[in-house]
């Protein structure tokens, strides 16, 4: 059949023509400006230049920044493992047992309210009287206490999508409830598993605020690293762009992947299909 | 095979009395069915057996042992729920061989197990598949498999039918009923389906309101209901019933007067003249005059008929007369007396008449 251009669906064309230049724009700038020769780094009118690998070079060579990386990477996981193996039980019992009543389970999401700034005070007081000041286990139990909520909120609607009747044929057929839960259960939800997973990590990674006034120096996470390019000479614009570059692809391609869930997770533990 | 026994079982949820103090044996190799209508309980009292639910009050006895207090996976009891429950991350074959791996029995004879079982439901060529890639019928029979491969004392089916399409429910009833008497393991099974009840079970225990109504074999069940709650949960097309009072030799309602065998007082437990009752009388048991045999007629009705639904060798068919409808079901070829829109002249065959005291709803006489 031939297609029929009509104005909505020209309009529809437009429309979706400018939103994908306006989110894509940026990232195009941010490689390009990567890849420009230091002396034109600054002229953001200049297109066509031949590309210059020097920034690359200087972050992951001549720099600290690989370092934060590896900061990033060890904080990221850690969150992810402490918050799946706090979660999983918390969320099952939050789902099954109905631990706290509805009003429990909506409190879950009211740490993830609270204005970052309410914990900060108290929270580097903590740490610095543990003497874990400028430590990656300060910036992994900042990054937990608005990880685990979230993430514990998408694993009760995972669960909740689970049919009782499941464990309870493995505790009729021999097994514990535990048993039950960690044999039948959670690998029935390893999608969400999954996704809760990499969600948990992004949201680790891509904190700043925490790790900016928790850490400094050798301990700082990539984030950081990247504020730091903007010094008291101006921005380090090239550099920037490197580690910017660095710090969104691998957020883009978790995105890729649980997308999906993620929607599944965010409407499950409110709304029963 | 032990027999099940409860003893005085009672089930409350926060306020909610779903079970009222039951007493019941569960005879040992038995096949019994648990019937009544949605919320009356029955669900609740096979969890309680399983030991998925706690009990309130009361004990739960299997064979000699005491299991109130005991884990559902202390009990040596399987189950088979309406959803089959079947776990889908694993195969067939792995499903059937869960149960087994904490009886420790060694690869071998888990192995032995589950093909022998497989085998014996037909579903052997099934084994390396996912739940997820069998019909309803297939996971249905695996999901019994898993109950039969790990060799039970007690089965304890909830409503295992009702997720398959009439045909296949029909051809699975004789299967569960052929693999019971080749295993004769007491079984306990939980169907809102009157008819399932009635089939498969050789002991009904009818349920209502949390209390055990009436036990017994489906066929003291279907002829002598002990209340109206039996009688009309029991039967279809159910029984008719008709509100109305004892008078001097029969009864009186609905705008019909009807002879009661041993006149009104007789029929009615001491009853007096007056007294509130309501008849029933089953569709089968309401003939054209001509074809009830002599003397057993509680008096002609000139009813109109209104209604008439073939089923092929039979018909229900639905009438009116006074204030009264009811339905009679008829023989195909005794159908020419009837018409839609005709009147037609019937008769209720008195001996077969049930009479319940109105108030209380209890059988009277015999």
């Amino acid at each position: 059949m031939r297609r029929r251009w009509t104005i909505a669906g020209l309009a529809r064309g437009v429309l979706l023509a400018i939103a994908l230049v306006t989110v894509v724009f940026p990232f195009l700038w941010i490689l390009l400006t990567s890849l420009k020769p230091p002396d034109l780094v600054a002229r953001p009118d200049v297109w066509l230049f031949a590309p210059s690998a020097d920034n690359w070079r200087d972050v992951l060579q001549g720099s600290s920044v690989p370092r934060y990386i590896g900061n990033s990477i060890i904080v990221g996981l850690a969150t992810v493992v402490i918050t799946l193996i706090v979660g999983c039980p918390a969320a099952y019992a939050f789902s099954r047992f109905k631990t706290g009543g509805g009003a429990g389970r909506f409190s879950i999401l009211a740490a993830e309210m609270m204005p970052p700034a309410v914990l900060i005070v108290p929270f580097f007081l903590l740490m610095y009287r543990l003497a874990l000041i400028d430590t990656l286990w300060a910036v992994v139990a900042a990054h937990l206490t608005f990880v685990a909520p979230v993430v514990v909120w998408f694993l009760i609607g995972f669960i909740d999508e689970v049919p009782r009747e499941l464990e309870e044929q493995a505790m009729v057929d021999g097994y514990t409830q535990f048993q039950a839960f960690y044999k039948v259960i959670l690998p029935v939800i390893r999608p969400g598993l999954a996704a809760s997973a990499i969600f948990a990590f992004v949201l680790s990674w891509n904190d700043m605020f925490y790790a900016l006034i928790l850490t400094g120096g050798a301990n700082k996470t990539l984030p950081v690293a990247i504020a730091g390019y903007w010094t008291f000479r101006g921005i380090e614009m090239g550099k920037m762009a490197v580690a910017i570059l660095i710090a969104i692809v691998p957020v883009l391609i978790a995105a890729f992947f649980v997308q999906k869930h993620l929607v599944k997770g965010l409407g499950g533990g409110a709304v029963k299909f | 095979m032990p027999e099940v026994r409860l003893e005085g079982v009672a089930k409350s949820f926060g306020r909610t009395e779903t079970l009222k103090g039951i007493d019941l044996v569960i005879a040992d190799g038995g096949f019994t069915v648990l019937v009544g209508p949605s919320g009356c309980g029955k669900t609740t009292l096979l969890r309680l057996i399983a030991g998925l639910e706690t009990v309130s009050a009361g004990r739960i006895f299997i064979g000699d042992r005491e299991v109130t207090e005991l884990e559902p996976k202390e009990r040596n009891v399987a189950i088979v729920f309406q959803n089959y429950a079947l776990y889908p991350h694993m195969t067939v074959y792995d499903n059937m061989a869960f149960g087994l791996l904490p009886l420790r029995l060694g690869r071998a004879e888990i192995d032995a197990r589950v093909r022998r079982t497989a085998a014996m439901l037909g579903i052997d060529r099934l084994l390396g598949r996912k739940p997820g890639q069998l019909s309803g019928g297939q996971q249905q029979r695996v999901a019994i498999g898993r109950a039969v491969v790990r060799e039970p004392n007690v089965f304890l089916f909830d409503e295992p039918l009702s997720n398959l399409d009439a045909k296949l429910r029909v051809g699975m009833r004789t299967e569960l009923l052929k693999l019971h008497r080749e295993l004769t393991t007491t079984t306990i099974y939980v169907t809102h389906d009157q008819e399932e009840a009635m089939t498969m079970g050789d002991r009904i225990v009818v349920m209502a309101e949390g209390a055990v109504q009436q036990q017994g074999s489906p066929r003291e069940i279907y002829f002598h209901p002990v209340n109206l709650a039996v009688a009309g949960l029991v039967g279809s097309p159910p029984m008719n019933l008709i509100t109305g009072r004892l008078v001097a030799g029969g009864f009186e309602g609905g705008g019909l007067r009807l002879a009661l065998d041993g006149g009104g007082e007789g029929a009615g437990d001491g009853k007096t003249d007056g007294a509130a009752v309501v008849l029933g009388v089953r569709p089968e048991d309401v003939h054209g005059v001509e074809t009830l045999p002599e003397g057993r007629s509680a008096g002609e009705i000139d009813a109109l008929v209104e209604v008439v639904e073939l089923l092929g060798s039979r018909a229900i068919v639905t009438m009116s007369a006074g204030e009264t409808e009811f339905k009679a079901v008829v023989e195909e070829r005794g159908l020419g007396a009837f018409r839609e829109g005709a009147p037609a002249r019937v008769a209720f065959d008195r001996a077969r008449l049930h009479l319940f005291d109105a108030e209380t709803g209890r059988r009277l006489g015999r």
